[in-house]
Parts: structure tokens; C-alpha cells; sequence
């Protein structure tokens, strides 16, 4: 796992809008890794919106 | 991630912070087994469309009971701190609806790869530069060519999907120069002299320490090789103490039918004065299978004048010893030196690759011609 500098996009036609402190922060839906199953792009779907009533810490990484 | 994990244990464990990883990766389940190693069981959303839009990772968002964004580069002394620690209030007005899917993401989320290159390469028939569409068409090229190269035969449908994934990839990288999501999935199939960290490294301590412990090992969908494993280099190193011609005199028996061979180069086009990955991707027609108890194949190519590699004989990358071979791949890295003239290049060679014909069992090497036509364009 590798430091890299942060940098926010701006928003592209299909993707989230970078959210500012404040804001909502966005609940697309993505697939959820099941533990117990092969891992498909076509898996269970779910949001942050799940986790709503809890405080969150959404951490974006990649194994690389 | 580990820092995190460890940081936050009491507090996930009393139920006052919920963890939720959101991983940036084309086979997620390479991001499984790492989690697994580091003892990791956040719950995990996958975002290989970067659907995010995010432009690097790792980030880390704070967000609260109510779903509003507190903090966007927190240090894990203000997330058990203030974060936990203060009741954040409400917002005035409504929540933001969802991002609904286009339709490229739709068919690509439900698994319909084909369905989603369709619908992206509608969409940038009127939107060319969207670098988004573009990154997409990548993933779904690249995911329509992984699910076809794990099934046992091979009919010849989708090989240039690789390619396809890389020259998308490479536009949107063009578009959003950037995207360091979109960066590092050329880098992952790219030369190494483009390669800031081996990128998968990791996987063989990981299953070895899983094994150790006892614990399953995820089973990998993909096994990474060659690019995705190399470490990166900063010179385009020409030394080779073993690079004779395999097959100069000719011993070895022609066959072109027996094997199927496909060329990839990553970055799609080649600029003058850089270097980039050669694929050849070999597979066994009907009626022969690759020879998974003989010697791995090997490839010799004659380049065009300017072009260099670190060697012209390659053998394949190493298969998993548990996996029959349906697919053997050898790589090269090609440097293009800055005096080639911009235009079209052709690599030739040929591959050396043991086959065993399916009614006889008989098993036997075969020569196969290859030749891949190299675009070359000025410097930026």
C-alpha cells in the first residue's frame, strides 16, 4: 500500500461530484465484497446509506 | 489500512465508527486476499468504475450519523476524538438523491460486458474525450476478456479485448492526465520503466502467511503475472548473458493452426523515445491443448532498427501450479529509441510452444510465426 498525493476530480458526466465539508456525501450504489462468495462485478449492490444513524470512516484504497 | 484497522478497533468494537473500505480496483478479489492477510473485516464496496470520480487513492472521509461529510484528510487522533465525541447536528434541507447508473454502468454492474462497450461507445461516438466513458470502456473490455480467458476453450472471441482495454485506458488518461485511478491501470500492464511500485508484489507473502496461519486462501479470479509483478526500473537496461536464437536453424516443425496468438501493446500508441510492454498471448486451438507437463514456451523477436529490448528470447510467465494452462503469455519490454521516425513498425518473431493433440495424446513442440504492427507517434 503506497502513499500517493491527493487529488480530487472535478465531476465527470457518470461520476460523483467531489463533496465539500458540509455536504451530503454521495450514496451511489456499488458491489458489495461477500466474504464468502467468488467476488463478480455482478454482486449484491449497496451504499453508505446503509450506514446511516452511524458515524462512518470511508476509506478508498486499492491493494496495489 | 492496517494503521486504520488497528486505530479503530475499540471504537468499531463498541459499535461507535463504522470502517467502510471502497476499493478502486479491476479484480477486486486480489483487494479480498489482501484484507484477509492484514486480518481486515471492514465491510467493502468496490468501485472498479471509479464511480467515485475520485483521481487518487488512498482517501479518507469522515462522515457522520446523518450522512454529511465532517472531514476529508482526518488523522485517526481527531476521528476517536472530536468525530466520535461530538453530536453533529442535522442539516437543513433534503439529502442528495443517489447517482442513478448510466446505462454503460448498469450493464457493466449486472455483469453484461458486452452490453456496456455498446453503450459506452454510443456515448463517446458524441462525447469522445469523456474520460470517464472512456475509463469505463477500459474496465469493460478488460472484464469481458478476463471472463472468456478462464474458460477452458478457446474460440477466438474477445482476444483483442486487452488490447481494446488498453487503448481506452490510455485515451482516458489523454483526456484526464490527471487521473491517477486511470494512470495506474496502464502502469499495472505497462513498461517498467513507467512503473512507480511492482503493484502485486504482496500476493505471495500473503498466501504464504494465510497458509501459516492456517486460513483459507482466496482463489484469484486473475492471476497476476509478468508486468504486474515486475519491479520498476529507472534505466532501460540492455545487459543479457543468455540470448541465443532458439530455433535458428529451422529444427523445430511449423504449425500455424495449433495455436493462437495474440499481440497487446501497453500503451497504445507507442511514443518515440519510450518504452512500452509487448504481449504475446498464446492459446491452443480445438484439438490440442497447451503441454502443461513440458518446458514453458518460448519467444524470439527480431525488432525493427531504434527499437531495443532487454532480451530478444522470452520465455512464458510461470502458471500456478495448481491451474491447467489455457492461456501462456510472454512479455517484453521494448524501448523506442528517439531517433525512430514516427509511423508504423513491425515486430516479427516466432514462439516455440510444446502442444498435445487432444484425439492422439500425442505431445509435441511447434513453431508459430508472430507478428504484431507497432504505432509510433512524435513525442507530446
Amino acid at each position: 500500500m503506497r502513499s500517493t498525493i491527493v487529488l480530487l476530480s472535478l465531476a465527470a458526466a457518470s461520476t460523483a461530484q467531489a463533496p465539500a465539508v458540509g455536504e451530503f456525501f454521495p450514496t451511489q450504489q456499488y458491489p458489495v465484497m461477500a466474504r464468502e462468495a467468488p467476488v463478480t462485478h455482478a454482486a449484491r449492490l449497496s451504499s453508505l446509506a446503509a450506514f446511516r444513524g452511524k458515524k462512518v470512516l470511508l476509506v478508498q484504497f486499492a491493494s496495489w | 489500512m492496517p494503521v486504520w484497522h488497528e486505530r479503530t478497533a475499540e471504537a468499531r468494537e463498541r459499535g461507535d465508527l463504522v470502517v467502510v473500505g471502497l476499493i478502486q480496483e479491476q479484480h477486486p478479489d486480489r483487494c479480498r486476499l489482501f484484507l484477509d492477510w492484514q486480518n481486515i473485516d471492514w465491510p467493502i464496496l468496490v468501485d472498479s468504475l471509479n464511480r467515485s470520480g475520485v483521481s487518487a487513492v488512498p482517501l479518507v472521509w469522515a462522515i457522520d450519523e446523518h450522512g454529511v461529510l465532517r472531514h476529508t484528510r482526518p488523522t485517526p487522533e481527531w476521528v476517536l476524538g472530536t468525530f466520535l465525541e461530538t453530536a453533529w447536528s442535522a442539516p437543513q434541507g433534503p439529502s442528495v438523491e443517489p447517482l442513478s447508473c448510466n446505462e454503460a454502468e448498469k450493464h457493466y454492474l449486472e455483469g453484461r460486458y458486452t452490453e456496456s462497450i455498446e453503450a459506452a461507445t454510443k456515448h463517446l461516438a458524441e462525447a469522445a474525450t469523456d474520460a470517464s466513458m472512456l475509463f469505463l470502456l477500459g474496465c469493460a473490455h478488460r472484464a469481458r476478456y478476463d471472463a472468456h480467458r478462464t474458460t477452458p476453450t478457446h474460440s477466438g472471441m474477445h482476444d483483442s479485448d486487452f488490447q481494446a482495454a488498453i487503448d481506452a485506458w490510455s485515451r482516458a488518461i489523454e483526456a484526464a492526465p490527471s487521473n491517477y485511478i486511470y494512470r495506474r491501470r496502464i502502469q499495472q500492464y505497462g513498461p517498467r520503466l513507467d512503473k512507480p511500485y511492482p503493484f502485486y508484489d504482496w500476493i505471495a507473502e500473503a498466501r504464504d502467511a494465510l497458509r501459516k496461519r492456517g486460513a483459507d486462501v482466496p482463489r484469484l479470479v486473475v492471476e497476476p503475472e509478468g508486468s504486474e509483478l515486475a519491479t520498476p526500473v529507472r534505466t532501460h537496461d540492455l545487459a543479457e548473458t543468455d540470448d541465443r536464437e532458439p530455433d535458428a536453424k529451422h529444427a523445430i516443425a511449423i504449425d500455424e493452426l495449433a495455436i493462437a496468438v495474440h499481440g497487446v501493446v501497453a500503451p497504445n500508441p507507442v511514443r518515440v523515445g519510450s518504452s512500452f510492454r509487448l504481449y504475446w498471448k498464446l492459446r491452443a486451438n480445438e484439438g490440442v491443448k497447451l503441454d502443461a507437463e513440458a518446458d514453458a514456451p518460448v519467444a524470439w523477436i527480431e525488432l525493427p532498427n531504434g527499437f531495443t529490448a532487454t532480451r530478444k528470447k522470452r520465455m512464458a510467465n510461470p502458471v500456478a501450479p495448481t491451474r491447467t494452462p489455457v492461456e501462456r503469455t510472454i512479455e517484453y519490454e521494448v524501448h523506442v529509441d528517439a531517433a525512430v521516425e514516427p509511423g508504423s513498425h513491425t515486430i516479427r518473431g516466432y514462439a516455440l510452444v510444446p502442444i498435445c493433440d487432444d484425439a492422439t495424446g500425442t505431445c509435441k513442440l511447434v513453431r508459430r510465426s508472430l507478428s504484431r504492427e507497432i504505432v509510433v507517434r512524435a513525442p507530446k
